[in-house]
């Protein structure tokens, strides 16, 4: 069974952003969600890097843990979606979320939050594949139309890398040892404790 | 001849209230009758750590192998924003058919772009 997983080259990303606008068009994301968005640090000094961040689909999730209606759920190919119809808007998941995944839209006065709404590495909701009601609420399901996610997909440097995990991981291998320096992972440096870390 | 006494207020009133709280209590009964899930349309008692929401349809094998074949173009350093069906793959293109939204529609969005 397949693992589906993100990974961001920071050697490779120019800061495009166009994986977020790609997203919010795909999904018709409304006003105010940003599903995925693009992180730069030292911007324009040297050792600037910039990754693409949305939601990781952890394999073992810890807004699934927090959730208090138990909204949020994993497919088996490792996929972490989850229910509208069930979320309550609370906000556990945001605090809970290493990667700030989780979005709120307003739902009214005094910042009250509605369904919250996230990354769903275009694989829909619960919801019948490809139907409206599917396509409203969490947008379009790629994968159940044998695509990968568009994000990903159109990336014009093949920084962004999706799909299953052990292909993922293939790819950036290869990569790694065509350099022949470090990984170029965001925090490779510091895991690895290499001098000026990249 | 002694002027007929005034009626007191609890007099006249005493028999009102047995009804009233007849149909109070009718009414809150309907009311809590109606907390029922199927008439409120969502889940109301959940069970801890249990997803209690519609169940996901999984992909089937053959796509999910359509799926395996396609991040291969990820690898290229070419970016895969082509229409797709590339190298004749079996994975469908990433362009799709043109939507049977009216043309009036998209004259009206174009008219967004002009700034006007």
């Amino acid at each position: 069974m397949a693992r589906m997983k993100f990974l961001c080259d920071a050697e490779r990303c120019i800061e495009c952003n166009a994986c977020t606008v790609a997203c919010k068009n795909e999904h018709e994301v409304p006003w105010g969600i940003t599903r995925r968005r693009v992180v730069t640090i030292n911007d324009g000094k040297p050792g600037e890097r910039s990754i693409s961040v949305a939601c990781m689909h952890c394999s073992d999730a810890p807004c699934i843990a927090v959730c208090p209606v138990d909204c949020i759920y994993q497919t088996e190919d490792g996929v972490v979606l989850h229910s509208k119809d069930l979320c309550i808007g609370c906000g556990y998941c945001f605090y809970a979320c290493p990667f700030g995944a989780p979005q709120y839209p307003q739902a009214g006065n005094y910042g009250s939050r509605g369904k919250m709404d996230k990354c769903t590495f275009c694989a829909g909701g619960p919801e019948e594949d490809n139907s409206d009601a599917e396509f409203k609420k969490y947008g379009r399901n790629r994968l159940a139309e044998g695509k990968l996610p568009l994000c990903a997909e159109m990336c014009s440097t093949n920084a962004l890398l999706a799909g299953d995990g052990e292909k993922v991981s293939d790819i950036y291998r290869e990569r790694v040892v065509a350099r022949g320096f470090g990984s170029g992972a965001w925090g490779w440096g510091t895991a690895y404790q290499i001098k000026g870390g990249r | 001849m002694p002027a007929p006494r005034p009626a007191k207020m609890d007099d006249t009133m005493r028999p009102m209230w047995a009804p009233l709280t007849m149909v109070f209590l009718t009414v809150a009964a309907v009311s809590l009758g109606a907390c029922r899930e199927d008439e409120q349309g969502r889940v109301l008692l959940f069970n801890k750590g249990v997803y209690l929401g519609k169940a996901d349809t999984d992909i089937t094998a053959d796509v999910r192998r359509a799926l395996g074949h396609r991040i291969q173009r990820q690898a290229s350093g070419g970016a895969g924003t082509s229409g797709g069906g590339a190298s004749g793959s079996a994975t469908p293109p990433n362009i799709r058919p043109p939507a049977s939204t009216p043309i009036d529609a998209l004259r009206e969005r174009l008219r967004h772009q002009s700034g006007n």
